[in-house]
């Protein structure tokens, strides 16, 4: 595997440093990751588009006071750091034009270190946790046919700060594919135009943003050859949909474990995966279902019995395992994770709120939503919309609009286990 | 029934702070109508409230609108049956 490494002067100051990257900009964020690789000791992806609540709380996490961006400070100011002001793009090279060379550019192995990479998992707001990682970690299953890799042409929709995002940019660099590079601000209708206009013929993206794009007047011009869904359950009617929709793609479910830096593929349009996996799995990943029925994830060279639970509950029928939901009710809001204890607490601030149970309700469009149930004190009883109201003004401002109840009921009870635990 | 349906998106237009395309029309596509989908996920879900049923979970297989006219279409074929 071989990198191109810029040698401006501006980046003395990282050699070797602990920092983070920031840029709204997903072009700007590649070039730093290519620029600060092999030179800085720890990289901290911050994903665009985050409250910088988050921003902070990850800052904190990770213990980097230091942030490299490319231009224009904004609300970032607001976060108390070192500010590193790497030169314009053009000064260093622009990652465009090297991609295409990577494979002949030689790293140079008495001046470079290896990189540890800080990527933030799919938490909730202020839920900060994070996944170290090396280029050997992250390219793990990355396939590096450089003949096949040329005929594709990959678009993403994640943020380049996420697992997600980071695994498309690898991907599209290690195989020398094209990446086009979409930014969140243009708009879901726009993004999808660029990428159709562009020729992009690869595309990874969450199963709620595939069931957007089948509502997209361009999918009829969309000539995709690689569908690639991940981070969320995806359903047997999503599949054959994509199916029909496009006949010449193959369809790739990704199943990735952040914690455990591991994952795998299922290629054959069905939900769920084979239950021969659970014997030998493709990718050098070992599985098992655990006694409360969750899913156990272990890389192959780990040593035997060191599982990683996922807590994601499986239910095995016949020759296939498929995706139940997860074991502590987290909620999955198209492909955001949403932990019930936090609406629960925000539910919980509200006057005239005793109890309160945030649960997973199924939706046709993010595949789960938030819906909520609370019991108020008895002086409270008789005023029920009033006391609604103000639960659901409190979940707006407390909460980020994917974990906020699209429902709130009024409930005598809610059922607690014997340890005095909300019973989900 | 399409009323109702518009009206819920403006409602939930104005709670995230968004603005309803003003020229929204049957044709309009869904996607250029100022809502996301985390936008649409909520529209179905309150839409179920207020109606006692939602259409998508009935469906046997999935329908994904593309246009305003197609999304009440899915929900006024449900209720007439």
């Amino acid at each position: 595997m071989a990198w191109h490494r810029f040698t401006h002067e501006a980046f003395a100051c990282v050699e070797d440093q602990a920092m983070a990257i920031f840029a709204d900009d997903h072009l700007e964020f590649v070039s730093l990751m290519l620029a600060l690789d092999g030179r800085a000791r720890r990289v901290l992806l911050l994903p665009s588009g985050q409250h910088v609540d988050r921003l902070r709380s990850l800052l904190q996490a990770s213990g980097i006071e230091s942030i490299v961006r490319l231009r224009n400070p904004g609300r970032r100011e607001m976060l108390a750091t070192t500010w590193i002001d790497a030169p314009s793009p053009a000064a260093f090279g622009r990652a465009d034009d090297q991609l295409a060379n990577t494979q002949d550019c030689q790293r140079d192995p008495s001046h470079t270190i290896e990189t540890e990479w800080v990527i933030p998992t799919s938490g909730t707001t202020g839920e900060a946790k994070l996944a170290n990682h090396t280029l050997a970690s992250l390219t793990r299953t990355c396939k590096t046919d450089v003949t096949t890799g040329n005929q594709f042409r990959w678009g993403s929709l994640y943020s380049l700060g996420s697992f997600a995002g980071v695994q498309v940019f690898l991907q599209a660099l290690l195989s020398a594919s094209t990446l086009v590079i979409t930014e969140d601000e243009q708009g879901f209708g726009e993004r999808i135009k660029t990428l159709v206009r562009s020729g992009c013929n690869a595309l990874s993206a969450t199963a709620s943003l595939w069931r957007m794009l089948l509502m997209s007047d361009q999918c009829d011009d969309f000539k995709l050859r690689q569908i690639t869904l991940g981070g969320e359950i995806c359903d047997q009617g999503l599949l054959d949909r994509l199916a029909q929709q496009f006949p010449e793609a193959r369809v790739t479910q990704i199943y990735a474990s952040t914690e455990a830096g591991v994952g795998f593929a299922v290629q054959d349009k069905l939900a769920g995966f084979p239950s021969s996996y659970l014997e030998h799995c493709p990718g050098g990943v070992r599985l098992a279902i655990s006694e409360h029925d969750t899913l156990l994830i272990s890389p192959n060279d780990a040593a035997i019995g060191q599982w990683i639970d996922s807590d994601d509950l499986v239910a095995l029928q016949g020759d296939r395992v498929t995706f139940q939901g997860r074991r502590g009710g987290d909620i999955n809001v198209g492909g955001k994770k949403v932990l019930p204890h936090i609406v629960e607490a925000a539910l919980l601030s509200v006057d005239g709120i005793e109890m309160a149970r945030a649960y997973a309700k199924q939706n046709a469009f993010s595949g789960q939503v938030v819906a909520a149930e609370v019991v108020t004190a008895c002086e409270f009883v008789g005023d029920s919309e009033g006391i609604i109201l103000s639960a659901m003004k409190a979940c707006r401002r407390l909460l980020a609009p994917h974990q906020v109840p699209v429902a709130i009921d009024l409930v005598d009870s809610i059922p607690i286990s014997p340890n005095g635990k909300t019973l989900r | 029934m399409r009323e109702t349906i518009v009206a819920m998106m403006q409602r939930i237009a104005t709670e995230s702070g968004k603005t309803l395309d003003a020229t929204l029309a049957e044709e309009t596509p869904l996607l250029q109508s100022g809502l996301d989908s985390l936008d649409f996920a909520i529209l179905v879900a309150r839409l179920e409230r207020e109606l006692g049923e939602d259409p998508f979970a009935a469906l046997e297989t999935p329908v994904y609108p593309k246009t305003l006219g197609e999304l009440t279409n899915i929900y006024e074929s449900h209720f007439q049956n």
